[in-house]
């Protein structure tokens, strides 16, 4: 398997098991902000090149999200949280 | 007046079963069985549960049934075979504790045993079969080739596979290819 992410819940499974969602920094605005927050929510995205925090779903597995720490350009993993228990 | 007349039928009636693939000297390597469809719950934790496993675990036992880690906070309940689980009193033991959703007629049970059971599970899955890494008892839900399976080893070369039912007979198949290599015996659920 060529790429591989450890589940906090499952261990270590290839990444076939998962799907991404991206961003996990974002941040809902309040129900009446502004229509350009909206659309930044929504919308525009970063493409960084480095550790980015991603939002990936344990699909073929214990079907929960996780915040996923990842070096987009080597893959190399920093840590796997589980999105519902982050502090 | 209907025009397609429902018939309830073992989702792996027409599977194909008998012996088949490089049968050696001692016999075939997988033993393939198709287990009788039983009712199964899943069970999922309501976040504020106390002690939940501890409660499944008795009402496992007084209902004859088998309890399976399905990952965080969530279980099977596997009924005996020719007997229902008492879902009104499973509700009410459990109360607003877990949420319970009724898998009896939306999985299918196959078991996979013999000396080489583990070999032909590993060429599909990605979970360590080694016995140290993954002992009887031990559950995964997991992905067999591109198929979603609950996998359970329930003794050193036996386990099991819960799998949804439109994707049985298709893992099934599956299973008779991986077990080629091995020798493999397909037994139907009436010849358990
Ligand atoms: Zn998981």
């Amino acid at each position: 398997m060529a790429s591989l992410l450890s589940c906090p819940h499952c261990g270590t499974r290839p990444r076939e098991e998962f799907t991404v969602r991206g961003d996990a920094t974002l941040i809902r605005p309040a129900a009446d902000a502004p229509q350009s927050e909206w659309e930044a929510y929504v919308f525009l995205r970063d493409n960084p090149r480095g550790w980015h925090k991603e939002h990936w779903h344990h699909t073929g597995g214990c079907r929960r999200w996780l915040v996923v720490e990842r070096h987009t350009v080597s893959h190399a993993i920093r840590s796997v949280v589980d999105a519902g228990m982050r502090a | 007046m209907f025009d397609i007349r429902l018939v309830s039928k073992a989702a792996l009636a027409d599977a194909r079963f008998g012996q088949s693939g490089a049968i050696g000297p001692k016999g075939p390597g997988v033993v393939l069985s198709a287990l009788p469809e039983t009712s199964l719950l899943s069970l999922l934790a309501a976040p504020d549960a106390v002690a939940l496993l501890e409660r499944l675990a008795a009402l496992a036992t007084h209902e004859q049934a088998q309890l399976r880690s399905a990952g965080y906070a969530q279980w099977l309940l596997i009924g005996a075979v020719g007997t229902s689980l008492d879902l009104v009193a499973i509700e009410a033991a459990l109360g607003r504790d877990a949420a319970l959703v009724d898998l009896g007629h939306a999985r299918v049970r196959i078991s996979i045993a013999g000396p080489s059971a583990a070999d032909a599970l590993a060429k599909g899955c990605a979970i360590d079969l080694d016995p140290e890494a993954f002992p009887p008892g031990r559950s995964a839900q997991t992905l067999l080739g591109h198929i979603g399976v609950h996998l359970t080893r329930i003794g050193p070369e036996a386990f099991e596979l819960i799998v949804m039912r439109s994707f049985a007979l298709n893992l099934w198949q599956d299973l008779l290819v991986l077990s080629r290599a091995f020798g493999v015996d397909a037994r139907a659920a009436t010849d358990l």
